[in-house]
């Protein structure tokens, strides 16, 4: 089947970044998606808007990443981004306590806001101002093993664990989607399948997806 | 299709009736008067059953046509496609309810009857012709089958809907679903179609994009705020957002420079982008407004200076702000109407996703905006709330001086230009300087290379048997100087107090010089340069003959004179008498003085000290004061005068220095 380039995937997961102000959401995508750090580079915004493609276990996956507002004024409004997120990365600032410790309010927000099949990413961001911590990595992995979440230090700066948390994420969703324990149809499972890129064989539970059933031609 | 601007022509505030009063929106922009009168009129139409009579006449036919309301049908003229109509362009030029009169009285079950059974009237035509063209564009293979197949779709979703909102119960959640399901159903089917099966994969999407394009404009005017409610809420965020209007970029702490012009255009630009939101029918174009609303936020947070990455944290709260001063028409109805009908992936993902939802959040916000979220006290937001309208904030004042500003920021954006201008001149200027200290350095380089080779070269008319004859003969004072001068040179580390005297007699030869060269342009102009001449040449002659001796007519004369009485002095007879004897000091003075010194300091002369030389130089400096006198006599008037005044301050420095 033919495919341009630029579609040339065979899902899409839709994330969120959340976590306060100024812990270095925006860098942390930025970095990401554009492999490197702006500290001072202007906001371009291309076709492929806070995206990038990635390979997981030999699917090419399309990450879509929205980046939310984390003024604690923000906080009661913000909802809607959570709507129909594959995964979440709930970041905070190494280098400032309170902003892990506003942690648990979060993780209840997304606890709330998004389908229990979210996959939760806990990153300590910041991490190559060592001189600075005031978060230690101990502490961190205690509260994201307490809390079930798998735990990351990122650095947006040297890009430090960016990939690896946003891929790991990926693989999780995926891993999840092929236990069957995200259900594609529904609405707000923050997972697309693309139609025509036919992937390889998927949990029995899928096989009601049209596009994949020949009866239909 | 209808602009929207962001300025009211003052005949839209009139009262539409043109009675010549002001209208109210509240009144549905009528005047107090007609409106009482209206609602009279429609009572009575009410109460008898009847299709609103005088109402529709009375509209301003000036008034714009919205495109969304519905175009008048060949569908025999019933009073609800004429409700319709105006229900349209009231709310498109107010933003407001209409009475719920209008509303009861559009959907009575009498007039639906008439609706459903013109199912197919030019209009939906229309819609299809533009479809066809629209696909024809694409030039796919086997298009009159995709073409037939869409219409056939398109015709059973228009079934639907029309069925579904002409029915009793209707919900319109239920129809969005309804909608929603059909969306994917379609594109099931292209996906599955053997005769989709050519099209790529970006065509299917905007084969979608048509579809849904063409089936939501035809029936926009059904499905857009199809419910009190919506038209409620609109009407509700729109005061509100009113009532707001005080609030700055400061309240919300956003990045926007209120008072940078390049800012406020970009904004304004974001304003007039959220505006035409409601000026499009399909959901996919008022998507598309959003869309480019917000990436001018971005171009505006980028130009308020923000470093780094424009982040969520920062877009939000400009994105409000543009919301609060956009407050744009039927926001609720419009937000609901892509919500419901747009394809859901959409708006569930990708930048108009993104952007949507974003809004959807700025609405939310403003909705629920209380002071704590400003973070100011209660009372100040109260006041804020009660003083409404009164307060200037800078962006009113920027809309009210729009011209001034303009102008002001204008030309602040010539000085800055002047200034940038000034700066790279000011650097060139520097570097030109370099050039010319550089220049210097290799010129005193080249000087410092030639002295340092010259002196080699004059090192045989140094030595004193062959030289005292000679420099006799020659009779020229600078041959002295440059004997003196490399004497110094030479005996530099043993001179300790001739060496100064040297240097002292050095400077003087330095200021004879200048005197003799510097000083006739000042006396040469003036008119009794010829008598001074004629007068002068005798008596400067007789004294400096008559003193033969030099060495004692210098020591008569050193400390008599009194040149600030000559200086003022315009006695032309006067300065004839007195001058030659201060011209003549003042010449030979330095000589004078120096062995006046040197006498004091019971030394034969300066250069005595300078042992080797010490019988050669006494001689030479006599010649080089005939050399000289020849010189004075052009210039002797005002040589005298200057050069008086001069000597004697530094003849008082060369005292200090001396003792």
């Amino acid at each position: 089947m033919s495919s341009s380039t630029s579609h040339n995937y065979n899902f899409i997961f839709k994330f969120i970044i959340i976590g306060d102000m100024g812990v270095g959401k925006s860098c942390l995508l930025h970095q990401f998606t554009e492999k490197k750090f702006m500290a001072n580079c202007p906001h371009t915004i291309g076709v492929e808007f806070g995206t990038r493609i990635v390979e997981v276990a030999d699917k090419k996956v399309k990450l879509q990443i929205w980046d939310t507002a984390g003024q604690e004024r923000f906080r009661a409004v913000t909802r809607s981004y959570y709507r129909g997120a594959a995964g979440t990365l709930m970041v905070y600032d190494t280098t400032r306590r309170s902003t892990f410790n506003h942690l648990s309010s979060w993780l209840t927000d997304t606890r709330n806001l998004t389908n229990p099949s979210t996959v939760i990413i806990m990153c300590g961001n910041k991490s190559d101002l060592e001189t600075m911590r005031e978060v230690t990595y101990d502490e961190a992995k205690q509260f994201a093993d307490d809390n079930g979440l798998y735990f990351f230090e990122t650095s947006a700066m040297s890009g430090q664990n960016v990939e690896e948390a946003f891929i790991e994420t990926a693989r999780i969703i995926y891993q999840n989607i092929q236990e069957g324990r995200l259900d594609l149809n529904a609405s707000e499972s923050g997972v697309q399948r693309r139609t025509n890129v036919l992937s390889g064989p998927i949990n029995g539970k899928n096989t009601d997806m049209k596009e994949n059933c020949q009866c239909i031609v | 299709m209808f602009q929207p601007s962001l300025r009211i022509a003052s005949k839209d505030l009139k009262c539409r009736q043109g009675c010549g009063f002001y209208g109210n929106s509240q009144f549905e922009g009528l005047c107090s008067k007609c409106f009482l009168q209206k609602k009279e009129q429609q009572r009575r139409s009410t109460n008898l059953q009847l299709p609103i009579p005088s109402v529709s006449h009375k509209i301003d036919p000036s008034l714009p046509k919205s495109a969304d309301e519905q175009k008048p049908t060949n569908s025999p003229s019933t009073s609800r496609n004429t409700i319709k109509k105006e229900h349209g362009s009231l709310k498109k030029n107010f933003g407001k309810t209409m009475s719920t009169i209008f509303t009861k009285t559009g959907h009575s079950p009498r007039n639906k009857n008439v609706d459903q059974h013109s199912t197919k009237s030019d209009k939906d035509k229309q819609y299809e012709i533009e479809l066809i063209s629209q696909i024809q564009h694409y030039k796919f293979q086997g298009e009159g089958q995709i073409i037939q197949k869409l219409l056939k779709e398109k015709q059973i979703i228009d079934k639907i809907i029309k069925d579904f909102m002409t029915s009793d119960h209707k919900n319109i959640d239920e129809l969005s679903e309804i909608v929603q399901n059909f969306y994917i159903k379609l594109k099931q089917l292209m996906s599955n179609d053997q005769r989709f099966s050519e099209i790529p994969d970006s065509d299917k999407e905007d084969l979608m994009d048509l579809f849904e394009k063409s089936v939501m404009t035809q029936n926009h005017g059904i499905l857009f705020s199809p419910c009190e409610e919506d038209e409620r809420n609109d009407s509700k965020i729109s005061s509100r957002i009113k009532n707001l209007n005080w609030i700055t970029a400061k309240h919300l702490a956003c990045g926007i420079n209120e008072l940078n012009s390049e800012c406020r255009d970009l904004v304004y630009t974001a304003i007039t982008d959220l505006v035409a939101i409601d000026s499009y029918l399909a959901p996919k174009d008022k998507l598309e407004c959003i869309v480019k609303c917000c990436r001018n936020i971005f171009a505006v947070l980028k130009h308020s200076g923000h470093n780094g990455p424009a982040s969520a944290d920062d877009f939000l709260p400009a994105l409000i702000f543009v919301v609060l001063k956009a407050n744009p028409a039927r926001l609720h109805s419009n937000m609901n109407f892509i919500n419901r009908f747009s394809n859901a992936s959409r708006i569930m993902s990708g930048e108009g996703g993104y952007y949507f939802t974003n809004l959807s959040c700025a609405i939310t916000f403003i909705e629920n905006l209380s002071n704590e979220s400003l973070s100011l006290s209660k009372t100040e937001f109260d006041e804020f709330l009660l003083a409404n309208g009164s307060i200037n904030t800078p962006w009113e004042t920027a809309l009210m001086a729009c011209s001034c500003f303009n102008d002001f920021s204008e030309n602040m954006k010539d000085i800055e230009e002047l200034k940038k201008r000034t700066s790279t001149n000011l650097e060139a200027i520097e570097k030109f300087n370099e050039a010319l200290s550089t220049f210097n350095d290799y010129i005193d380089e080249s000087i410092n290379a030639t002295l340092s080779r010259a002196p080699l070269s004059m090192r045989p008319i140094k030595t004193p048997k062959d030289y005292k004859p000679g420099l006799a003969e020659a009779g020229h004072y600078q041959s002295n100087l440059l004997v003196s001068f490399d004497e110094v040179q030479s005996k530099k580390s043993n001179i300790t107090l001739p060496l100064a005297s040297i240097k002292t007699s050095d400077g003087n030869f330095l200021n004879i010089t200048d005197n003799l060269f510097g000083s006739s342009p000042v006396s040469g102009p003036s008119p009794f340069d010829d008598n001074s001449l004629n007068g002068l040449a005798t008596p400067e002659e007789y004294l400096l003959n008559a003193a033969s001796d030099y060495q004692s007519g210098l020591t008569n004369i050193n400390y008599d004179f009194d040149l600030s009485d000559l200086s003022g002095d315009n006695s032309i007879a006067e300065n004839i008498e007195n001058l030659p004897d201060t011209n003549v000091i003042d010449k030979h003075d330095p000589f004078g003085d120096n062995s006046a010194q040197d006498e004091q300091n019971g030394n034969a002369s300066i250069l005595d000290t300078d042992s080797p030389n010490q019988k050669v130089l006494p001689s030479p400096l006599k010649p080089t004061i005939q050399e000289y006198k020849g010189f004075s006599h052009f210039d002797i008037p005002s040589i005298s005068c200057n050069k008086g005044s001069d000597f004697v301050n530094h003849k008082t420095n060369k005292e200090e220095r001396l003792e």
